[in-house]
């Protein structure tokens, strides 16, 4: 293309590069030739609309998974038609069956490929792997994000796109299992489709131990939990998927040891735990802005990370915790109930925190923390209603863990705490205890966990002190 | 922010503390995927390869040369990055729904058609000339840094860009004529 006599001023006008002089010799110019005005006129509509275009939105989360494959070491990723591509193949195996599917180069509709299959039986074992490897990596997504996010409740306006996915929940051919049913919605539905182009994803299942795990028995089994496929319908699950968290954890070698550990795909068929781990009011728990900024504190971190601290607290607790109670005079009165001060002197747990040098140095300076945490309402509600149930509850070791797991996952919600939570061995193998997760199938818990209003009022109150704790650490 | 604090995130980079990446993904993560979006036109991809080529040029961060400018390094990563996606595609995604972001919505519908005909018009150009006019237009680049991140000189720059701005006038006369 020729290019114009004076294309370097006009040009030059638009980029704003053009000397004072340069300026005044276009203005003379433009003025002298009409043709030459109206192409500098052409050019500039041409810039505005540029200009007028602006800077795109990159979408949500998008750094947090950059940095999740720069923390995970992992190469930058491509291809992705190539994977469900060979995803396809694959089922094409295991089904014994066509897949056919809308052009890819549908210019027009700017839609996805959608998958349409039609099955005629037969299987093949390596190709059902492959399927359940698939199904699996989005249960083990899950299970990241209820065990390590905490749990999630459905938000406001992701509710229609339930019924997008639930349009894909038809009658199901005669001679098709209803595992395999399951497995062909979910790979049908609208959160797989985003799934499997979610970059994250790709990254895992390029992993061949990750692979190896998910298409394991235990997971399989797993996979057998009708809450557990339903779950996999759910949009949230997208969301989860692109938090860095969730790329930390997984690519982090002692959460993949955790997920082996079976207690916890055991755990996971348990309808009551979901339920409880769904429940909004425990979710509110845990997201409590003074629970994550006293979990955040190195030193309760180091607490409750290291067995043998925890110990020697325990040791001690019955006797100092016992004493502290009772010099508070002032809530004393309030706390007649026979039950709540049994529980008192057994819950090791309280007892733990009343025996930390920190704790007690609070105490010591600032008692008032203590007795406000003492005559809360709910506080009190909590342990008068419920005082045996509680006093039972927090003498048991399992009910312990478990409240330790509940603090791991506030801490893994925080995002300073990230970098400390990698790489910790003990931590992670706190989530793979068979004690946790003995505690975690107790139907007690998982009930007070889920529906006990309670309890959420005696978490909230944990929270406070926990918080007091921490500031004073700080 | 300027190049000094560029470089201070690198050095930290280098020094073994990964999470001062960070700063630098969140300075130029929208210039380099609007950059991506208007060079390959298609929402996912562009998201790929602008993360992509984040990733690439920590895993790179040895090899960058301070005589340049950290952006402008960055850029020339991104549009290898894109060259490679068109490279496996083979074909231009036309303009479609994977275009827009779904934050899109509150345009009107004029401009989201204006929008859609200008970014149409982007992706018939010369490839060459679309890198021209998207970094300067996008990526804000000047003359020199465009010069440096595509690896020509800067009269070429100059010349790709003069006709990227011509053809993309005359794609847009003919568009508007035939509305």
């Amino acid at each position: 293309m020729n290019q114009h006599p004076h294309d370097q001023l006009l040009h030059g006008a638009l980029d704003h590069t053009l000397t004072p002089a340069q300026t005044e010799q276009l203005g003379e110019l433009l003025k002298a030739d009409p043709a030459l005005r109206e192409r500098s006129e052409g050019l500039r509509r041409v810039s505005e609309k540029l200009d007028g275009l602006g800077l795109a939105v990159p979408p949500g989360g998008f750094a947090d998974t950059v940095m999740a494959a720069v923390a995970a070491g992992a190469p930058a990723r491509r291809w992705p038609r190539r994977l469900a591509e060979t995803l396809r193949a694959g089922l094409d195996q295991l089904f014994d069956r066509r897949v056919r599917h809308l052009d890819h180069n549908n210019k027009h509709s700017g839609d996805e490929p959608r998958w349409i299959t039609g099955l005629a039986g037969g299987g093949a074992n390596m190709a059902k792997n492959t399927l359940w490897a698939v199904a699996g990596l989005a249960v083990a997504t899950i299970l990241a994000v209820v065990y390590f996010n905490g749990p999630r409740a459905v938000e406001q306006g992701a509710q229609g796109t339930i019924g997008a996915a639930d349009r894909y929940r038809g009658a199901q051919p005669a001679n098709v299992s209803a595992k395999e049913g399951s497995a062909q919605k979910f790979l049908q539905s609208d959160v797989f489709d985003r799934l499997i182009k979610d970059k994250n994803v790709r990254a895992l299942l390029a992993d061949k131990e990750m692979c190896a795990l998910l298409a394991s028995p235990d997971v399989e089994a797993a996979l057998g939990s009708d809450k557990a496929r339903a779950a996999l319908m759910d949009d949230s699950v997208e969301a989860a998927l692109r938090t860095m968290k969730l790329q930390s954890a997984m690519a982090d070698a002692n959460i993949e040891a955790a997920l082996h550990a079976s207690a916890l795909h055991m755990a996971l068929q348990d309808a009551s735990i979901e339920a409880a781990l769904r429940s909004p009011d425990v979710q509110a728990a845990l997201k409590d802005a003074e629970v994550q900024a006293a979990l955040a504190n190195q030193n309760v971190k180091a607490g409750l990370a290291d067995a043998a601290l925890m110990k020697a607290a325990l040791q001690q607790a019955a006797v100092s915790g016992k004493a502290a109670l009772k010099e508070q005079a002032g809530v004393k009165a309030k706390l007649a109930n026979a039950d709540f001060e049994a529980a008192m002197a057994k819950s090791k747990l309280f007892s733990a925190l009343l025996a930390d040098d920190a704790f007690q140095a609070a105490m010591s300076k600032q008692g008032k923390l203590f007795s406000a945490l003492l005559a809360d309402d709910a506080f009190q509600a909590a342990f008068k209603s419920q005082g045996k149930m509680f006093a039972a509850l927090l003498a048991d070791d399992g009910f312990q863990a478990a409240i330790k797991n509940l603090k791991l996952q506030s801490l893994l919600a925080d995002d300073k705490f990230e970098a400390a939570v990698k790489g910790n061995s003990k931590l992670m193998s706190a989530l793979a205890d068979p004690g946790f997760m003995a505690a975690m199938r107790n139907p007690d818990i998982a009930k007070l966990l889920g529906g006990d209003a309670d309890f959420q009022a005696a978490l909230h109150a944990e929270a406070a002190l926990a918080a007091a704790i921490s500031a004073k650490a700080r | 922010m300027d190049a000094e604090d560029d470089g201070v995130l690198v050095d930290r980079c280098l020094r073994g503390e990964p999470a001062a990446f960070r700063p630098l993904v969140e300075r130029y993560q929208r210039v380099l995927f609007s950059v991506a979006l208007r060079m390959l036109g298609d929402y996912d991809q562009a998201t790929d390869a602008a993360q992509d080529a984040f990733v690439r040029a920590y895993q790179k961060l040895k090899t960058y040369d301070r005589s340049h400018k950290f952006f402008s390094w960055l850029y020339r990563i991104l549009v290898n990055e894109c060259l490679n996606v068109r490279r496996a595609r083979r074909i231009q995604v036309p303009l479609g729904a994977s275009m827009a972001a779904p934050e899109d919505t509150h345009r009107t519908a004029e401009q989201a058609e204006i929008e859609k005909a200008v970014q149409s018009a982007l992706l018939r150009l010369p490839a060459l000339n679309r890198e021209a006019i998207v970094l300067r237009h996008f990526g804000g680049l000047s003359y020199r840094e465009m010069a440096d991140t595509l690896g020509v000189p800067e009269t070429t720059v100059k010349s790709r860009l003069y006709e990227a701005r011509q053809q993309l006038g005359d794609l847009l006369e003919c568009w508007r004529a035939g509305r």
